[in-house]
C-alpha cells in the first residue's frame, strides 16, 4: 500500500518528516519498506504563470500567442489550447525543463518566438486530461514550482494480515494520531450513517442469497452526474498511490477506497434493468455455465459457486460483476452515463480469495477484501462517496441507501486490568496514558471496560488490547527480566549422537559431511534405481522434484556424478532423516515420539549414517568403506559382522559386492559397491561404493557420545571458486622412499593457483629405481578462476610443477 | 488393427528382445514417426468428435504405457549385460584385504550448516533448554490450525506449502483439510505437538528442516529453522527480552543489541520482529541494513492463550513466549555465503573451505 506523506498531513496535523514518520511507523504500525518522491524532477522548473495577452497567431488559425508572466519576467509564448483566457493561472514549463515528451527549447513557431510552454495535465504526468491547458487555482502566486505544489512523499509499506483496516489513508492516521497523539482532523471520523437501517430504497431493491458470503450490501442512486475527468486534485492521489484515472465517477469510487479503505463500485443505472418497478440487484453464487465480459475487456466463463453481483431481472439476469474483484462491461460507466448505483458492500475474504484464484485476477479491491475488511468501512465508504459525488460529479443522491445484510454490531467490552497488562508487558505505563493511547485508537473505554472500534477485527482478547498499548508506548520501554524458568532437559540421546557420529567422521576420519535436499527428483530416482520411496509431493515446484527421499543414496550419487567431474577420488557421509511409511521394516523400530516419529502420523522419519566411497581402486573400494564402517563401530562400541549378500533382490548394488551389516545379530545396514549400470545412468566414471547404517538401530548401544552440544569455532570467510572447466594430467615421480606423498601434494598445490589438485593414486618401491627410492603419482587438476585453460597452458604449468619436485626433492619424472 | 492388438503385439515382440540394438529398433517400429501408432491414429481420422477425443486419449495411455515398458526393459538388458560380474567380481567382505589405509589420509570437513547448529544448541543448551526433534512430514493440524492459521486465513498467503501424499495414493484430496500431510513451512509445528504430551514449566528449542515452494538466489525449498518455546506461570514479554538480548550477543557477539518491532504472527500475541544490530556497520548504517543500523532478525511473542488452551494448557495459570529465526540465512552471514543454493550444492570445493 502506497501511502502519501501529504495526505495523511490532511488526515492528521503532524509535524514530522516523511522519514521521521516511517522509522515510527515501522517500530509501531506498518513496516515502512520505501520511501520515494511522487512528481518528476521537471516540476521544479515548471511555474505558476498568469496569462496576460492573448492575440491570434499570424500565421496559423489554430494557435495563440501569450504574453505569460512566470514573476521574473513575461514570456511570450506560442500555445494550441482552446481553453486559455486571459487572467487565468497555468503552468509554464520554462526553457530548458526537461519533459517526459521533451526538452522545451526556445524556437519558432510559424515565425513567431516562443520562451516556455504551456502544459496540459497528462504532459507533466499529473493527469491524464489533455483537451486543454491546466487551469490552476487562480490563489496561487505566479512564479511558484509546481513541485511545490503537486510532488508528494510516498510511504509504501505492508499492513499486517489482520489490518485490512489499515489499507487506506484514514486508518493509518488514526495510528498516528495514537501514536504521535494528536486528534484526528475533524470531520475524517465520519457517523451519519448510525441512522441507517436494512431496506429497500424507493428505486433500487438488493437481495443477498449468501449472507457467508456478503455479509451487508448498501448501494445508493445517485442522479445527474455529469461524466468528465476528475479534478487534479484527486487525479494526483490516484497516480501517486499507483493507480490510473479513468473518469470522476470511477476516480471517486477508488479515492474513497484509498481513504476509507471499502472497496466501492458504480454502475450505470440505466443497465442495471428494472423489475418490479425498482433496479434489482442480486448477490448471489455463480450456477454453472456463466460468463462474463470484466471491464479489462476479457472475457470469463466462471466457474461455479463464485460471488457475483447479478441484475435481478428474469430470465437472463446475468453477472454484472464478479464481487469485491471487478465490474463487468455490460453495466460500465460511460460517457452517456446519467445515473449511477454506487455500491459499498463486505464480501468475505473467503470468497474473494476463491474468486482470485479460480479467475487468476487481483485487484486493488480484490487483495483489500482479501484481507478481510469490518462491515462499518462499507458505511464510511458510502457516505464519503456520496459527499463527493455530489461535490465533484454534479451528482444528487436523492433517496435513502438501500441496505440490505446485517448492520455492524457493537464490539463486545472486554475486561482489562492495567496492573496485570504492565506486569504481562514489562512497561510502566499509567492508567491515564494507556487509556489516551486506546482512545486515539478509536477504542472506548469505560473504567476497566475496553470496547474496540467494530472495524477492529483484530480485538478480542485482553492480550490484544495489551499489545495495542504496548506497541504504542514503545517497545523499547519493556524492561528485562530474568527467566527463572529451570525444567530438567531430557534431550535425546540421538541428537547428542548425531553430532558425535558428525564430528568423529569429518575431524577424525576424513570424511566430508554433504547435506543433501531431502526432495529427489524422479528423475534421479528412476536412474539410481532406488525404488524405496514412500511419499510424494502432490503440487512440486517443477514436474520432476517430487519425491521424498527413502533414502540417501540417491542424493550422495547424485552430487557425486557432479564432484566425480572435476576430482578423481573422495569421500562423503550424509546424516540425515528419511521419510519411511508405517510397517516399512525400518520404521518398525521404537519410534521415540520426541524425535518425529509420533503414533497417528503415517510417515515415520528415521535418521540415516550413508558413507560414500568414490575412485578408489576397482577391487579394494568395498574394503575401504568397511574400513570405515568399522573405525566408527570401534569409535561408539558397535561390533559390526559383515554377511555376504550375493542376492539380486535390488538392482543398485553389484550383485558380487555387497554385505549385510549386523551389530550383536540384529541388522543396522548394509554395505555395496554401485552396480555399473547406475553409474552409466548418472555419467559416473569410476567405481562407487555406499555403506549405511540405521542410527535409530544403534543409538541405544553407542557409547562415546558427547553428553553437551559444542561447535568448531569457525570464521571462514567463503571465497569464490571458479566454475570454469577443469583440466586433468597424471605425474609419476621417483622420490627419496622417506618422503611423505602428502607433503609432495602439498608442495605441487601451492606451486601455482592454477593447480588446485594433486591427489595421490599410486606408491611403490621398486629396485629399478634405486636404493632408498619410491615412485609416487597424482592425478593433477588444473583450473583458472577466468577463463578455460588451454592445452598449452596445462603443458607450462606441468612442467613448472616438475621443476619445482626437481629442485626441491631432486624429483626425477618417471618415464 | 486396432489399439488393443497393437498392445498385445508389442508386448509379444517386446519379449523377445535381447539386446539395446533390438530394443531401439523396437522402438521405431512402435513408437516412431511413421511407426505403428501413428498409422493406428491416422486410421481414425473419419472419427466423430467425440470419439476422437476418446480415442486420442487411449492412444496416449497406450504411448506411455510402450515408453515405460521400453525403458524398464532397457535396464533389464542393460543389467544382463552386466549379469557376469556377479561372478567374475564376487568379493568376500570377509577376505583379509589391506586398504593401507590411504584414505585416512584425507581431511574431512563438516559442512557449515551443521557446525552452526551446533552452536545454536550449545548456546540454548547452556541457558538451560532442551533441544527437541519434530516430524518434517506434518499434518494440516498442527503446521496451520492449531496454531490459529485456519484454512482460510490470508496468512496461508506467506507459506507457500508443499502438500505431500503417499506415492500409492490414488485421489489427491480425500481427507479432511486437517489431516492432509505437508512439509512444515515452520518449526512451529512442533509447538502444540510438544505441549500436548508435556505440562509447563518448558523449556525447548526444535531445529531443523523445513520446506517452502521458493526457489531463487535467497530461497530454497528446503531451509532450516529453529524454534524456541517457553511456558511457565509469570512468562512476561521482559522474560522474553532479556533472553534474546543474551542469546543474541552469545550467537552473534557481545556488541550486538535487539530491538523489538510489533508485527503479526497469528500464534503469538503481542507479536513482534526482532531486529539485531546490523554485523556489517556495527549500527552505523549501510547498504546492507539500509541505513537503519538494523537487521531484521527473527519473529517472536507471547504464545496466545487459545493456543495454549488448544494443546491443553491453561492460559490463565501459564504464559509464554516463542520465538524462531532461520538458520541458513545466520550461517551465510556468518561466513560470507552469497548464494543459499551453495549449501546444498555439495561441490566439493564448497565444502572443503570449512
Amino acid at each position: 500500500m502506497k501511502y502519501l506523506f501529504k495526505w495523511l498531513k490532511q488526515l492528521v496535523d503532524i509535524d514530522a518528516t516523511p522519514e521521521e514518520l516511517a522509522e515510527e511507523l515501522s517500530l509501531k504500525s506498518v513496516e515502512i519498506d520505501e520511501i520515494t518522491g511522487f512528481g518528476g524532477d521537471f516540476l521544479d522548473t515548471v511555474v505558476v504563470g498568469v496569462i496576460k495577452e492573448i492575440e491570434k497567431h499570424p500565421n496559423a488559425d489554430k494557435l495563440q500567442v501569450t504574453k505569460t508572466d512566470v514573476g521574473s519576467e513575461v514570456l511570450q509564448i506560442v500555445c494550441g489550447a482552446p481553453n486559455i483566457a486571459v487572467g487565468q493561472k497555468v503552468p509554464v514549463a520554462l526553457v530548458g525543463t526537461k519533459l517526459p515528451g521533451g526538452e522545451i527549447k526556445e524556437a519558432k513557431i510559424r515565425d513567431v518566438e516562443s520562451f516556455g510552454m504551456l502544459c496540459a495535465e497528462d504532459e507533466l504526468q499529473l493527469g491524464n486530461d489533455h483537451s486543454g491547458i491546466l487551469i490552476l487555482d487562480s490563489s496561487l502566486p505566479v512564479g511558484t514550482k509546481l513541485s511545490k505544489i503537486y510532488s508528494d512523499t510516498v510511504l509504501e509499506g505492508k499492513p499486517a494480515a489482520n489490518r485490512g483496516d489499515l489499507l487506506n489513508h484514514v486508518g493509518l492516521a488514526r495510528e498516528l494520531s495514537a501514536i504521535y497523539d494528536v486528534k484526528l482532523m475533524s470531520g475524517v471520523e465520519t457517523q451519519n450513517f448510525a441512522s441507517l437501517q436494512v431496506g429497500d430504497s424507493e428505486s433500487v431493491s438488493v437481495e443477498i442469497e449468501n449472507l457467508e458470503a456478503c455479509s451487508l450490501y448498501t448501494a445508493r442512486l445517485i442522479k445527474g452526474v455529469k461524466i468528465g475527468p476528475s479534478p487534479i486534485w484527486m487525479q494526483q492521489a490516484l497516480l501517486a498511490c499507483g493507480m490510473k484515472p479513468i473518469n470522476n465517477v470511477v476516480d471517486v469510487t477508488n479515492f474513497v477506497m484509498l481513504e476509507y479503505g471499502n472497496p466501492l463500485h458504480a454502475f450505470d443505472a440505466k443497465k442495471i434493468p428494472i423489475a418490479d418497478g425498482k433496479h434489482k440487484i442480486v448477490v448471489r453464487l455463480t450456477k454453472s455455465g456463466e460468463i462474463i465480459r470484466t471491464l479489462d475487456g476479457k472475457d470469463h466463463e466462471i466457474p461455479e459457486g463464485l460471488l457475483v453481483i447479478a441484475d435481478g431481472n428474469p430470465p437472463a439476469g446475468g453477472p454484472v460483476a464478479v464481487a469485491g474483484v471487478m465490474g463487468g462491461e455490460n453495466s460500465e460507466i460511460d460517457e452517456t452515463t446519467v445515473d449511477i448505483i454506487l455500491e459499498s458492500a463486505n464480501f468475505s475474504s473467503k470468497f474473494i480469495r476463491k474468486s482470485q484464484q479460480e479467475l487468476g485476477i487481483s485487484t486493488e479491491a480484490s487483495a483489500r477484501f482479501a484481507k478481510g475488511l469490518s462491515r462499518e468501512l462499507a458505511l464510511m465508504g458510502l457516505e464519503r462517496a456520496t459527499q463527493l459525488f455530489e461535490e465533484v460529479c454534479g451528482g444528487k443522491a436523492v433517496e435513502i441507501p438501500v441496505v440490505a445484510g446485517n448492520l455492524p454490531e457493537v464490539k463486545k467490552a472486554i475486561e482489562i486490568d492495567f496492573e496485570k497488562i504492565n506486569a504481562f508487558l514489562s512497561i510502566d505505563i499509567k492508567a491515564d496514558e494507556a487509556v489516551k493511547i486506546l482512545q486515539n485508537l478509536g477504542f472506548i473505554v469505560e473504567s476497566n471496560k475496553v470496547t474496540a472500534p467494530s472495524f477492529r477485527e483484530d480485538i478480542e482478547i485482553w492480550q490484544d488490547v495489551a499489545e495495542e498499548i504496548g506497541r504504542i508506548y514503545g517497545l523499547d520501554k519493556v524492561h528485562e527480566e530474568e527467566l527463572t524458568t529451570k525444567i530438567d532437559p531430557k534431550t535425546s540421546k540421538e541428537l547428542y549422537f548425531e553430532q558425535s557420529a558428525r564430528k568423529y567422521l569429518s575431524q577424525e576420519l576424513g570424511l566430508t559431511e554433504v547435506v543433501t535436499m531431502s526432495i529427489l527428483s524422479s528423475d534421479l530416482v528412476e536412474k539410481t534405481m532406488m525404488k524405496d520411496n514412500f511419499f510424494e509431493i502432490i503440487n512440486p515446484l517443477n514436474e520432476y522434484d517430487t519425491i521424498m527421499r527413502g533414502g540417501l543414496w540417491s542424493g550422495l550419487l547424485k552430487h557425486t556424478a557432479e564432484n566425480g567431474k572435476k576430482f578423481e577420488k573422495f569421500s562423503f557421509f550424509d546424516l540425515s532423516k528419511v521419510y519411511l511409511e508405517s510397517g516399512h521394516p525400518m520404521s518398525g523400530l521404537s519410534g521415540n515420539p520426541d524425535i518425529g516419529c509420533p503414533d497417528e502420523l503415517p510417515s515415520k522419519e528415521k535418521r540415516v549414517l550413508a558413507i560414500l566411497i568414490y575412485g578408489e581402486k576397482d577391487d579394494e573400494g568395498l574394503f575401504v568403506a568397511k574400513n570405515y564402517l568399522d573405525k566408527f563401530a570401534e569409535k561408539f562400541g558397535f561390533k559390526f559382522e559383515y554377511e555376504n549378500d550375493y542376492s539380486a533382490d535390488a538392482p543398485y548394488k553389484h550383485p558380487g559386492r555387497s554385505a549385510i551389516i549386523t551389530n550383536k545379530g540384529k541388522r543396522v545396514g548394509r554395505v555395496v559397491e554401485i552396480h555399473p549400470v547406475v553409474l552409466e545412468n548418472l555419467d559416473i566414471k569410476k567405481r562407487a561404493w555406499i555403506g549405511a547404517v540405521n542410527i535409530e538401530a544403534l543409538v541405544d548401544e553407542a557409547k562415546n557420545v558427547a553428553a553437551k552440544f559444542a561447535e568448531t569455532e569457525s570464521n571462514v570467510i567463503f571465497k569464490e571458486f571458479s566454475r570454469f572447466e577443469v583440466s586433468k594430467r597424471d605425474i609419476a615421480v621417483i622420490v627419496d622412499e622417506n618422503l611423505e606423498a602428502s607433503e609432495i601434494s602439498k608442495t605441487i598445490r601451492e606451486i601455482d593457483d592454477k593447480i588446485i589438485g594433486a591427489e595421490l593414486f599410486d606408491e611403490f618401491k621398486s629396485e629399478k629405481f634405486g636404493a632408498g627410492k619410491k615412485s609416487v603419482a597424482f592425478h593433477l587438476v588444473f583450473q583458472a578462476t577466468d577463463h578455460t585453460l588451454t592445452d598449452q597452458e596445462v603443458d607450462g604449468l606441468f612442467e613448472k610443477a616438475l621443476t619445482a619436485l626437481n629442485t626441491k626433492y631432486n624429483a626425477e619424472l618417471r618415464k | 488393427m486396432n489399439l488393443d492388438q497393437l498392445k498385445q503385439q508389442f508386448i509379444s515382440q517386446l519379449s523377445k528382445v535381447e539386446t539395446e540394438k533390438d530394443l531401439a529398433l523396437l522402438e521405431i517400429e512402435f513408437l516412431g514417426r511413421k511407426g505403428k501408432l501413428t498409422e493406428v491414429l491416422k486410421s481414425l481420422a473419419g472419427l466423430s468428435l467425440v470419439e476422437k477425443k476418446r480415442m486420442g486419449q487411449a492412444a496416449n495411455e497406450s504411448k506411455e504405457f510402450m515408453e515405460r515398458e521400453i525403458k524398464s526393459q532397457k535396464s533389464k538388458i542393460k543389467i544382463k549385460e552386466y549379469e557376469k560380474i556377479a561372478v567374475e567380481e564376487k568379493i568376500d567382505i570377509n577376505a583379509p584385504v589391506e586398504t593401507n589405509g590411504r584414505s585416512s589420509l584425507r581431511k574431512g570437513h563438516l559442512h557449515p550448516l551443521s557446525n552452526f547448529i551446533f552452536k545454536i544448541e550449545r548456546i540454548f543448551e547452556e541457558m538451560g533448554y532442551e533441544v527437541v526433534d519434530g516430524p518434517e512430514i506434518e499434518t494440516d493440524y498442527y503446521n496451520f490450525t492449531a496454531v490459529r492459521i485456519p484454512e482460510d486465513s490470508p496468512s496461508r498467503d506467506d507459506h507457500d506449502t508443499f502438500y505431500i501424499k503417499t506415492i500409492k495414493q490414488e485421489s489427491k484430496k480425500t481427507k479432511k483439510q486437517e489431516e492432509e500431510l505437508l512439509l512444515r513451512t515452520q518449526t512451529t509445528a512442533m509447538q502444540v505437538r510438544y505441549m500436548e504430551k508435556h505440562q509447563p514449566p518448558i523449556k525447548i528449542i526444535v531445529p531443523g528442516k523445513t520446506y517452502r515452494r521458493d526457489d531463487d538466489a535467497s530461497h530454497s525449498p528446503m531451509f532450516h529453522q529453529f524454534e524456541a518455546l517457553v511456558v511457565d506461570k509469570g512468562i512476561t514479554l521482559g522474560k522474553l527480552k532479556k533472553t534474546l538480548s543474551v542469546a543474541m550477543k552469545k550467537l552473534l557477539g557481545e556488541d550486538t543489541n535487539i530491538r523489538f518491532r510489533s508485527s503479526y504472527f497469528p500464534f503469538v500475541e503481542p507479536a513482534l520482529e526482532v531486529d539485531v544490530t546490523c554485523a556489517i556497520c556495527k549500527g552505523k548504517g549501510c547498504n546492507i541494513c539500509k541505513n537503519t543500523g538494523w537487521v531484521e532478525l527473527l519473529g517472536a511473542g507471547m504464545v496466545h492463550p487459545e493456543v495454549l488452551k488448544t494443546s491443553g494448557i491453561d492460559p490463565e495459570i501459564y504464559s509464554g513466549f516463542a520465538f524462531a529465526m532461520g538458520i541458513d540465512r545466520l550461517c551465510m552471514m556468518h561466513h560470507k555465503i552469497p548464494n543459499i543454493k551453495m549449501l546444498f550444492e555439495n561441490d566439493i570445493r564448497f565444502l572443503e573451505q570449512f
